[in-house]
């Protein structure tokens, strides 16, 4: 009994600083944080921000919603598309409130419960304040927080909607911020071929096996499996005199010049043009790039310092393992499409 | 004897388990006896030497070492995690103490902490800056809200001092802004400092009552080490520039001064 009791207290004391993914029960099917079981625990685990239904339904709302532009014209959606793994509708650079080009390629958004950082330079730590960026940046949403949370509080559908997800009267910044990070770390693909190979349940052609060993020796040392990345940040070679200094803005190191983070590869298929500045348009341009067009500088990854020198058979070869990747039950979700507002 | 070393065992592990998670220390002001009673820390703006400067908005100060002739048009900056230590060793500490100083909101120069338990209080904890935790956990609200306008967001982290302004160039109005932050590594200019209340500012806190503790605080130490604003206009990110007019050399810069930046200079 006695043994017990210390056996319980114990572990007790080793449960309790243990961080878990917070859900409220809110329906009769539990609406929850769908953990792909090939996946680590995410980082981001909603502790402040408890994940419920009315929360997702509220941030799909605000992600869909021109109401957070200046001018009413754009929305967090028009950069970011489903069918396209929430990248750009398949061009380099988006326009802003001011129609004036940023200089980053909008990246495709999935996953990011698992991501330490954000943006192609990690300038970002957090998940909730990501939105920050885009929601008061001229070249993109042109708005104030303070105005935008006044724009909020004036409209009835919102009033209702923030109530019932989070029990507020007034609207404020932070529950805005939960309310898209509740949406936006829910966006998890992980239903891909590749995971039902892997999972035993279905097989890879020879071709794509051949990809996959070739991805295994080449590539996974910067894009890791299972998601992909391994959230580095990697000169890979794209330029040796740079236009954008990407990692060094951050931290001012020199050392880190030219490093962008490593994105996931999953549904790479439709998240084209590619690269921090959309320069490549197919997945033919990257391998030709990957295997004989990397610029040599200091900062230049030492994996890359000769090139991945991959014959065209070669190179054919990751590119239909990639396309394993795809996962159509993300792109065609449901849960993440454009809610029709009654 | 061995059925108590376990249970004590137990009980010690138990209690590990209940509080080793505890974020913060959260001292609720429990009523005493004896009362509580409220503490008003009034911070009055000064320039110069011997403070003989009033700083205030759109009005112009002379920087007494680097002879800058300065116009402010914002100067705001964080003070949080306040606590105020009793004579018997006891602390009140505030909950949620986040607060924005500027200049340019007169109810924000008087920070009021009430329900402070009646008795001597020896002196006042408090941080320059925010936190590394608060800067690291995404979302928050209050004076840490993003609507205040004090936060990085490409580069997330809070600023943790603006100043704003003009300064004479040959005669030619020329503009200065300074944005100070960075919370970890050595960028770091989170400040943890003490004003002691002692003698003539001994501080008392008495039921149903307001003690009123007066603070000259001296921001031209900002340039203490930094060079002229000729020199030296802009600073808009974490690092070097910052930690010279956040800390300066030995610790003399604004957030770190430990005899002439905040000065106790009543208690009433
Ligand atoms: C005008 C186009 C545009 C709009 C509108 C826009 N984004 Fe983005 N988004 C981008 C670009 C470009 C980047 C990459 C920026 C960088 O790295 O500097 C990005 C990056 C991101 C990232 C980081 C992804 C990662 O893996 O690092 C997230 C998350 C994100 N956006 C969410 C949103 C949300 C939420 C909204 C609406 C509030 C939004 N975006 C609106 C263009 C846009
Ligand atoms: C040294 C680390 C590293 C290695 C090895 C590497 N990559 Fe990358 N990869 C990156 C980084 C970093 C980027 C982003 C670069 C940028 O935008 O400047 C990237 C971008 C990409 C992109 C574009 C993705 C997008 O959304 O824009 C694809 C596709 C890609 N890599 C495929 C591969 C393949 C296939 C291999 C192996 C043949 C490979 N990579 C090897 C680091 C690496």
């Amino acid at each position: 009994m006695r043994k017990i009791l210390i056996l319980f207290a114990f572990t007790l004391f080793l449960v309790s600083c243990k961080k878990e993914v917070v859900i409220s029960p809110i329906t009769k099917d539990a609406f929850r944080f769908n953990q792909p079981e090939q996946f680590s625990s995410p980082h981001y685990n909603f502790e402040n921000n408890p994940l419920t239904e009315k929360g997702f339904e509220l941030g799909r709302y605000l992600f869909y919603d021109p109401i957070l532009s200046l001018d009413s014209s754009i929305s967090c959606s028009s950069c970011h598309a489903q069918a396209h793994g929430f990248a750009d509708h398949n061009i380099p650079l988006s326009k802003g409130v001011d129609k004036k080009f940023g200089t980053r390629n909008a990246p495709a958004l999935m996953n990011l419960a698992w991501s330490t950082s954000f943006m192609w330079d990690g300038g970002v730590n957090h998940i909730e304040v990501q939105p920050l960026v885009p929601l008061t940046s001229e070249h993109e949403l042109g708005e104030t927080m303070a105005n935008l949370v006044i724009k909020l509080n004036k409209n009835s559908f919102y009033k209702k909607k923030f109530k019932e997800a989070f029990g507020v009267e007034t609207i404020n910044d932070q529950k805005l911020l939960h309310a898209l990070a509740q949406f936006t770390s829910m966006l998890i693909s992980s239903n891909a071929k590749y995971d039902q190979v892997m999972a035993g349940k279905t097989s890879f052609t020879n071709q794509e096996q051949q990809g996959y060993e070739l991805f295994k020796a080449k590539c996974a040392n910067c894009h890791t499996e299972p998601l992909f990345t391994d959230y580095s940040y990697r000169n890979t070679g794209l330029e040796s005199n740079f236009k954008d200094i990407g990692r060094e803005k951050v931290t001012q190191d020199p050392a880190d010049r030219g490093k962008f983070k490593v994105p996931t590869l999953r549904n790479v298929e439709f998240t084209y043009p590619y690269m921090h500045d959309g320069r490549l348009f197919n997945l033919e341009q990257v391998l030709t790039f990957k295997s004989n067009g990397i610029q040599d500088s200091p900062t230049l990854d030492t994996s890359l310092k000769n090139g991945l020198n991959l014959s065209k058979e070669e190179q054919q070869a990751i590119i239909v393992f990639l396309k394993t990747l795809s996962d159509y039950t993300f792109i065609g979700n449901p849960m993440y499409a454009e809610p029709v507002i009654q | 004897m061995k059925t108590i070393k376990l249970s004590i065992a137990a009980v010690a592990a138990l209690i590990l388990g209940l509080t080793s998670c505890k974020k913060e220390e959260t001292v609720t002001p429990t009523p005493s006896a004896v009362g509580n009673g409220s503490v008003s820390v009034e911070l009055s703006h000064k320039f110069g030497m011997m403070n003989e400067q009033t700083l205030a908005i759109g009005s112009p100060v002379v920087h007494p070492m680097k002879g800058d002739t300065l116009t402010f048009s914002k100067f705001k900056y964080f003070i949080s995690n306040v606590k105020f230590k009793k004579a018997d060793g006891t602390y009140w500490t505030e909950s949620e103490s986040y607060h924005i100083v500027d200049l340019a909101t007169p109810g924000s120069l008087k920070l009021n902490f009430s329900d402070l338990p009646a008795g001597t209080y020896t002196q006042m904890e408090y941080t320059i800056g925010v936190d590394s935790a608060r800067n690291v956990s995404g979302a928050q609200t209050g004076a840490l809200s993003s609507t205040n306008d004090m936060y990085w967001d490409w580069n997330s982290g809070y600023i943790m001092l603006k100043a704003e302004g003009t300064y004479k160039d040959n005669k030619a109005d020329k503009m200065f802004a300074f944005h100070l932050g960075g919370f970890s590594g050595a960028d770091n200019i989170v400040t943890k400092r003490t004003m002691v209340f002692e003698g003539a500012t001994a501080l008392t806190v008495t039921k149903d009552q307001t003690s009123t503790v007066g603070v000259e605080v001296n921001p031209g130490l900002l340039w203490h080490s930094a060079p002229s604003v000729k020199t030296l206009n802009m600073v808009h990110m974490p690092g070097a520039a910052a930690k010279l007019m956040a800390l300066g050399d030995g610790g003399l810069g604004f957030f770190a001064n430990p005899m002439y930046s905040f000065q106790v200079k009543s208690v009433k």
